[in-house]
């Protein structure tokens, strides 16, 4: 009874119980959230990782009253400290896996008896010291087996492990700690004793320079260069002399060189660092995922459970600082930079006030050891430093890890210890104020970048179209629908929430209207309507920023409506059939898009099959001919230049102007994706759309007025209804009514109620067809226009197409 | 519905981590200052040196500083003219409750009661420091338990 009340009292204590209250709501929303991401449709709830709550339940309370269990009085802030980054490590595993979440528990229970053991057996530091030798060779030798028996729990890679049975061990991960222990024994007995000082460090260079060699051979190279770093760090608490430093940094720059030559995973690693969006899906695919990871998280994350960080490589260990800042973003983030701070600045202040050297030196060894292992895995994170493949202590997936991590809260903890007697003087200060101040700047360093990747460059991030997360965003949440003038669907998104998919209800339409794919991306006019068709435009604002509060996604999409006629569509699909071209059909006055054919095309709903294969296809099907495809105009334009030069010829200067005001030289301004269209040097070698063209002769048929296509109309926005887009262009007067009708009744046929021309071109050895058509002057409905595109040199086909179809359009 | 209820528990999480970090920051504080008061306490029991050298006679100083050097060099607390000594030579610091002497890197080093000192050493009362060619004599006045003062501070 009596220990149990001097538990309540202590500020560990009280400390954990924080820890475990966050830990806590941590599960709570982790089991909430999958219905969350299924708004509220489904509730299949997660339960599996409140056994790892359990777990860090059982242990630390084990661990807390194990500690106080000794009445001299210690550190009361590592154990909690250590205890929330645990947990929080825990429950991210568990979150990104449930096997190795699991794998993870036990470890935590293993690492926890032996803490618990380790620390009644043991009742003196000192027998670290005494067996420094025996430690790390140990360690080594560990090491060295798995130059021989080394594995790869996942299968390939760096054969980093020894295994058996299912369980692994990853013996650089002690070393590391051993060689701490090593350093600080040695150097602490020779130091006092000012010899020459370089012949007192080889042995130590040997040890450090062996430990090297086989990381190296065995490719670990980020356990390599820690190893440098932690050796400066003790050789400059012990010496006290800032060149220990200077050297280090000759002495990285040097390998980083070296190896950049002679080690090609460095040099990958090297490249993917400095020049990360060159190969996004590459050798920087890692890098460049976790940079997303963290831009999604953005201020306050998207919630336990509710991100994505799955998507990231090695999210478990290498990569769990992005899965953490992705579900609690810029935040949480900076909680955990202070957790770390704290954490290190306990321990350097447990260094100072050490009842020995060799604690001293341990203490602020074990501390360097911690602060340089996350700076340099959350710098990797974050692209301040070059990838390495360390952990991050008591964070990360990893059984070794962990292990080691606990040992080095243990040895720290008994360091703190109130000593029996007062701690020597500290002469040399200077060290502990400059490391300390390394491990400000660095965590400060990395709370900055956070923000910069997060807030600052988050939303340019999250819209790129290689982030995986729109494509799941699109599984949970409804696309809007893509219209026919007549509301009838064209695009539709059906099955359920978690399990969206989109149908193309009119393959034919392929060309035009796109797709939206998760892995082939987005084209057409499902590209260039993705804002109101995902919801993030269009919606009122509040909507969309709580619908991101909330679920991480925008809300649900909105319907378009396009100009297009189904019926007519038809009618010009079967007309173009199996002709490789593209037919327009506009209303001239208004510049709405009644059809629009692009042959051959080919069915969206079938890109997972075929996907690939059509991007290599030569006829090029994916490609909209209709507006993006670039012809020569040939005799086509015929009409168009005796409007303005009936009996002269024109000059090559006059024909540029010409082609100027009909508009060639510019896209049309369109919601659809549209090419670019430059002036050619001399009038042979413009080259137009097809929809340029039928802007242009429907002026003629609208009184000379070059109209300003349309092709979506409208969106159904939640509060207003539909609301009309605004037209993109303006319409241009091209000539007069009066001359554009003197010119189209040449064009004129007696039987017909429309003017036609027909046009041939010829450029790299193929012959292209035009034929355009359109309304006369007199014609008392709505005027309209038509150009057809043949592939080929087909005269009649081109001009049948043309007339069948306005005669159905005239109908 | 649940969505928003989840959004309460994600603000009240970081509140949590946030108070966890505040509760520690504070306690932490508080440790700091105590620890301060402690420092800046008049604790510091004062410090007699009786200087001897060969041609001047002894001559006792009264110190209240917790940092004594001394040296040949005009900055020392106890300035030496002896060719014997280096500029800063050595240093006696009050630090846990002792006075600590230290040899300051001199050219002919620092003799404790004849032995050198190679490491910061305690001194009480009678010990003999002997620089170059001159000898010092401590006196220390009774002291009272300085540590169990800061392990009762500690507790609060």
């Amino acid at each position: 009874m009596r220990s149990s009340r001097f538990i309540m009292e202590t500020i560990q204590g009280r400390l954990l119980r924080w820890v475990a209250l966050f830990l806590l709501l941590f599960s709570i929303i982790l089991t909430l959230s999958p219905a969350v991401r299924a708004r509220g449709l489904t509730f299949d709830l997660r339960w599996s990782h409140w056994f790892g709550y359990a777990c860090w339940l059982v242990v630390f309370t084990l661990l807390h009253r194990s500690l106080s269990g000794d009445l001299r009085e210690h550190d009361q802030y590592l154990l909690p400290l250590a205890a929330l980054l645990t947990g929080w490590g825990l429950l991210t595993v568990w979150r990104l896996d449930s096997g190795y979440g699991l794998r993870q528990s036990l470890w935590l229970l293993v690492s926890g008896a032996a803490f618990v053991i380790v620390n009644r057996k043991f009742q003196s530091l000192n027998s670290l010291r005494q067996h420094k030798y025996l430690l790390l060779s140990g360690g080594l030798l560990l090491t060295f087996l798995t130059l021989f028996f080394g594995t790869n729990p996942v299968g390939f890679g760096p054969r980093l492990w020894l295994g058996c049975c299912g369980i692994y061990f990853q013996p650089s991960e002690p070393l590391k700690l051993l060689f701490v222990i090593y350093l600080a024994a040695y150097l602490s007995e020779h130091i006092p004793i000012k010899l020459n000082w370089f012949p007192l460090f080889l042995p130590t260079l040997f040890v450090v320079s062996l430990a090297m060699l086989l990381l190296i051979i065995q490719r670990d190279l980020g356990t390599a260069s820690l190893f440098i770093l932690i050796y400066s760090a003790i050789l400059f608490v012990a010496t006290g002399r800032r060149r220990v430093l200077l050297v280090t940094v000759l002495a990285l720059l040097l390998a980083l060189v070296v190896g950049y030559f002679f080690i090609d995973l460095l040099r990958v690693r090297v490249e993917g660092w400095i020049n990360p969006w060159s190969d996004p899906s590459g050798d920087s695919y890692q890098i460049i995922q976790s940079i997303m990871a963290i831009a999604n998280g953005g201020l306050v994350g998207r919630g336990p459970g509710l991100g994505s960080p799955g998507l990231v490589p090695v999210a478990l260990s290498d990569f769990i600082y992005s899965a953490i800042v992705e579900e609690t973003g810029l935040v949480g983030s900076i909680g955990l930079v202070i957790l770390y701070l704290l954490l290190l600045s306990r321990g350097l202040d447990i260094s100072l006030h050490a009842t020995d050297g060799f604690q001293r030196l341990l203490a602020s060894g074990i501390s360097s050891y911690l602060g340089l292992q996350s700076i340099l895995i959350l710098g990797g994170n974050l692209r301040i430093l070059p990838l390495t493949g360390v952990t991050l202590p008591f964070v990360s997936y990893g059984g070794s890890s962990l292990l080691t991590s606990f040992f080095t809260l243990l040895i720290l903890i008994r360091i703190s210890r109130e000593p029996d007697r007062d701690s020597p003087i500290v002469t040399e200060t200077r060290p502990f104020s400059l490391i300390g101040m390394i491990f400000g700047a660095g965590f400060t360093l990395i709370a900055l970048t956070t923000g910069w990747w997060a807030v600052i460059r988050g939303p340019d991030l999250l819209t790129r179209s290689d982030n995986p997360r729109r494509a799941i965003s699109d599984r949970f949440v409804e696309r809007g629908a893509i219209l026919d003038r007549n509301n009838q669907p064209i695009s539709v998104t059906t099955g359920e929430s978690g399990d969206y998919y989109r149908s193309y209800l009119y393959p034919e339409l392929s060309p035009v209207v796109g797709y939206t794919h998760p892995v082939f991306g987005q084209s057409g006019l499902e590209a260039s309507l993705d804002d109101y068709l995902r919801g993030t435009q269009g919606n009122p604002t509040s909507l969309i920023f709580w619908d991101q509060l909330l679920y991480g996604t925008p809300p649900p999409g909105l319907d378009v409506r396009l100009s297009l006629d189904l019926s007519l569509q038809k009618q010009a699909d079967q007309l173009l059939g199996g002709h490789n071209g593209a037919v327009i059909l506009i209303q001239a006055l208004t510049g709405e898009l009644f059809a629009i054919s692009s042959h051959p095309t080919f069915d969206a709903n079938l890109l997972d099959l075929q996907g690939s294969d059509l991007a290599q296809d030569p006829e090029s099907p994916l490609l909209n001919r209709a507006i993006q495809g670039k012809y020569p105009p040939g005799s086509a334009l015929k009409p168009f230049i005796e409007s303005k030069y009936r009996a002269t010829r024109p000059s090559v200067s006059q024909l540029l102007k010409l082609y100027e005001n009909l508009n060639f030289f510019v896209p049309p301004s369109i919601r659809a994706p549209v090419d670019v269209s430059v002036q050619p040097e001399s009038p042979e070698d413009l080259l137009i759309s097809p929809l340029q063209l039928v802007l242009a002769s429907a002026a003629m048929s609208n009184k000379g007025t070059i109209p300003a296509a349309r092709l979506a109309m409208a969106v159904d926005t939640p509060n207003q209804g539909w609301v009309v887009f605004p037209e993109l262009g303006t319409p241009i007067q091209f000539i007069s009514a009066e001359t554009a009708a003197e010119i189209i009744d040449d064009y004129a046929s007696p039987r017909n109620l429309f003017w036609l021309h027909t046009g041939q071109a010829e450029a790299q050895g193929k012959v292209v067809t035009w034929c355009i058509a359109g309304t006369l002057a007199d014609w008392s409905g709505a005027p309209l226009s038509v150009v057809v595109l043949l592939e080929e040199d087909n005269l009649l086909q081109a001009e049948f197409i043309a007339t069948e179809l306005m005669r159905t359009a005239l109908e | 519905m649940i969505a928003s209820l989840v959004l309460v528990l994600r603000i009240v999480m970081a509140i949590v981590l946030y108070g966890f970090l505040v509760f520690a920051l504070v306690t932490l504080w508080r440790d700091f200052q105590n620890k301060l008061n402690f420092d800046s306490h008049p604790l510091l029991p004062g410090i007699d040196l009786t200087v001897v050298t060969d041609n001047q006679p002894a001559h006792t100083i009264h110190f209240n500083k917790s940092q004594i050097t001394i040296g040949r060099g005009p900055l020392s607390d106890i300035e030496l003219e002896d060719g014997t000594i280096s500029a800063r030579h050595s240093l006696l610091v009050f630090h846990h409750g002792q006075w600590w002497l230290e040899d300051l890197g001199s050219t002919n080093g620092t003799l404790l009661n004849q032995i050198p000192v190679t490491m910061p050493t305690v001194i009480t009362s009678e010990d003999v420091i002997q620089c170059g060619q001159t000898r010092i004599t401590i006196a220390l006045p009774v002291m009272r338990s300085v540590t169990s003062t800061r392990k009762l501070e500690n507790l609060e």
